[in-house]
């Protein structure tokens, strides 16, 4: 029962720490809240860039319906009609990034059954952003070759699309959910890890060793610390994320499921951070450290894309990475509303919380011992 | 005064020599950055998609090879859309191609066939980008097949005659930032960790000014600063990181590294904790990085993220590192004023840092 009030009170103490803390708060929370706005600032500017069209077939129908086709197009940022001393202006002013130019006889071309040829002048600075324009040509032909009749002989392929998921999540909720597990568990190492620090640095682990407290005691209330502050900080986030629509509220069932998966990508966080702490007993370190783990487990967990697209041998070493497995159990609970393969996700993430304790707690044990 | 600046940046430099592991790990910090850009970079390449294609016919070998051969996609043949789905689900791949076995039957008989595409849409980018890649391939193998009945044709014309690849592309920016979270660690940490050691006291009974202080605290901090970024430098080089101009890319290099050293000791006298050095390094390298054109000219991104970029010299370097390194211009302000921006930038820099040292000592 003592060892409980013992526990209770290191739980509490460290918790009131972080949160008194501005200088470890501002470890825990910067890194996800300047990759958050940077998400809310570029997201607009993901499907697409801006573009120019010059049309020399004014009266042409056939000419003005292509002209609404790419002005409406979701592919671009913009699409804005100009003449073509404009758009040569522009083009050069880098304000926009190519121009679609119809000529003049577009519309009478196409109605003697003649192949009008368009002109597609593009920047291509490099091939991410070239590409999406080279793609997105003929898509809007095929959307322009749709909605207007021509007297064309092409044989017709038809591409039957089915998707996986009701509806595309958004650029921000699905890479929102990936910043989340990052917080998680830069929460759960950075207050284990420093709380085990601090007891080196102040010089208090001496008091720690003469009460009578356990080094189990000691080293789970680290841990419930760490686990508390991560779930804390996913809780927030998740709610205000709600609040501003970017995700669904979930049902009962599945926002259990998100709290299983952050409670044990938070067990694993503080195994790690208690570790470090024990290790280095720097804070300074500590923070490079837990800061630049973060980003690796971010990043190598596919980050703000998904590990699909990485070659083979990340997709092996991704496998590894427990915010992988948080990442996608956590996605298809809040972004798709569905459960499937999250007993796998959630097993994944147990044996990452075993681990993160079976590294972090013989280290803090020995700590102790010496 | 010379003598006293000098004395200043060699104990700065003998203290990141005894304290070798923070130094090793400032040091590499910025490295670190650039390993996590390009697994960004590897991650932004071609979908990978699953593509079930058996004895389709001379047509469908056709599209067969116009998908495998697209700018859009990383086709897997595979057997059945059941080994597509199981692939989609193991992350292996994001979609699955199906060309029917008909296809060309179909085609040929019917003048109309049709493509099954299973989309894993994750999200609305990279869902997209699936969708508008078949138009693309269709397109290319109407092209190639039926020439004469085609609608509509394009002509499309290129601005360089080489397309830079995205990781070429990125990597100049990953230089900027490794300079920038370099300088501010270096200059930051250098000068934070007088107060936290409380060694400011000495400096500030020592008979020398605080100008010697901080022009020596900004020569060390352009010391290490610079060792850092050139490990950098060299593993971009590795990746084929070829410059077209030398003069520009040293003046730029120095320029950049001196802004960001100089706001790391501003930074480090405010907040007087090497703690809070390293998340706030953090914190402003990556959404600059972002940005400032990492992807693109800002200009073709949304505007209050174009205002926010054009207040920050993370931009005004990468632009002139791009010319430096690509030879192309991503901005459109003349390079005299892009050069000049960033020129005020250093010299508001070193302003900066020596207010904010005096203004730390004399609250002391």
């Amino acid at each position: 029962m003592d060892q409980l009030h013992i526990l209770w009170a290191i739980v509490k103490k460290d918790i009131a720490i972080w949160l008194r803390s501005p200088a470890v708060m501002a470890v825990t929370l910067l890194p996800a809240i300047a990759l958050m706005l940077l998400l809310v600032l570029q997201a607009a500017a993901v499907q697409g860039s801006p573009v120019a069209i010059v049309n020399l077939d004014k009266s042409g129908r056939a000419a003005m319906q292509l002209e609404n086709v790419t002005t409406h197009y979701g592919g671009f940022y913009s699409a804005t009609v100009m003449n073509s001393t404009e758009a040569n202006h522009a083009f050069q002013q880098l304000s926009v990034s190519a121009i679609l130019t119809i000529p003049k006889a577009f519309s009478y071309d196409l109605s003697i059954g003649k192949t009008p040829n368009l002109t597609w002048q593009v920047r291509n600075f490099n091939e991410d952003t070239a590409n999406d324009l080279r793609r997105a040509l003929p898509d809007l032909l095929s959307q322009f070759e749709k909605s207007y009749s021509t007297s064309s002989k092409l044989p017709v392929i038809t591409i039957h699309e089915q998707d996986l998921h009701a509806k595309d999540a958004t650029f921000i909720g699905f890479n929102l959910v990936a910043v989340i597990v990052m917080l998680v568990l830069q929460a759960g190492v950075v207050n284990a890890g420093l709380a085990s620090v601090r007891e080196w640095e102040s010089g208090s682990i001496k008091e720690l060793l003469m009460s009578p407290s356990t080094a189990l005691t000691l080293i789970t209330g680290k841990v419930i610390a760490g686990v508390v502050a991560s779930d804390a900080v996913a809780m927030i986030a998740m709610g205000l994320a709600m609040i501003a629509g970017i995700i669904a509220v979930p049902s009962i069932t599945l926002a259990l499921w998100a709290l299983l998966l952050t409670t044990l990508a938070g067990v694993f966080g503080a195994g790690i951070g208690v570790f470090l702490g024990t290790v280095f007993r720097n804070m300074e370190r500590v923070s490079v450290l837990s800061v630049m783990l973060s980003f690796y487990l971010f990043f190598l967990a596919g980050g703000i894309t998904d590990i699909a697209y990485f070659p083979g041998w990340l997709q092996t070493i991704a496998s590894f990475v427990p915010n992988s497995y948080a990442m996608d159990g956590l996605r298809s609970a809040l972004l798709y509303g569905s459960a499937v393969g999250m007993g796998t996700d959630a097993l994944a993430l147990l044996l990452a919380a075993v681990v993160g304790l079976v590294i972090g707690v013989p280290a803090l044990r020995r700590g102790l011992s010496h | 005064m010379l003598l006293a600046a000098y004395r200043v940046m060699k104990n700065e430099l003998l203290l990141n020599l005894v304290r070798p592991l923070s130094s090793v790990l400032t040091i590499l910090v910025p490295i670190n950055f650039l390993i996590l850009f390009v697994l960004f970079a590897i991650g932004g390449a071609k979908v990978p998609v699953g593509l079930v294609a058996g004895q389709t016919g001379a047509y469908g070998s056709q599209l067969t090879s116009a998908i495998e051969h697209s700018i859009t996609y990383r086709a897997q043949t595979i057997n059945s859309p059941v080994s597509g789905t199981a692939l989609i689900q193991a992350h292996h791949t994001v979609a699955t191609i199906q060309i029917p076995h008909s296809f060309t039957s179909q085609l040929s008989t019917n003048n109309h066939a049709s493509v099954h595409l299973t989309i894993n849409n994750l999200n609305s980018d990279f869902a997209n980008d699936i969708r508008r890649g078949m138009p693309l391939v269709l397109y290319q193998f109407d092209a190639a097949n039926f020439p004469g009945k085609i609608p509509v044709t394009y002509r499309e014309v290129d601005t360089y005659p080489k397309t830079v690849t995205f990781l070429s592309f990125l990597s100049v920016s990953i230089q900027t930032v490794a300079l920038l979270i370099g300088g501010l660690l270096f200059g930051g940490r250098g000068t934070a960790r007088e107060w936290e050691k409380g060694t400011i006291k000495e400096l500030m009974l020592a008979p020398i000014s605080p100008w010697s202080v901080v022009m020596g605290k900004l020569a060390a901090g352009m010391v290490s600063g610079m060792v850092s970024a050139m490990l950098v430098f060299i593993v971009l080089l590795f990746f084929g990181v070829r410059p077209v101009a030398w003069g520009e890319l040293t003046g730029v290099f120095l320029v950049t590294l001196f802004v960001f050293v100089s706001l790391g000791v501003a930074i480090g006298s405010l907040v007087k904790s090497q703690f809070i050095v390293i998340p706030l390094s953090f914190a402003l390298g990556l959404p600059l990085f972002f940005l400032s054109g990492a992807f693109g000219p800002i200009a073709w991104s949304t505007p209050v993220a174009a205002d926010i970029a054009s207040v920050f010299p993370v931009l005004y370097a990468n632009v002139i590192f791009q010319h430096a390194i690509e030879g192309y211009w991503t901005m459109s302000l003349p390079p005299a004023i892009i050069w000049g921006i960033l020129l005020i930038w250093a010299a508001a820099a070193l302003v900066i840092s020596s207010i904010a040292y005096r203004r730390a000592v004399i609250s002391h």
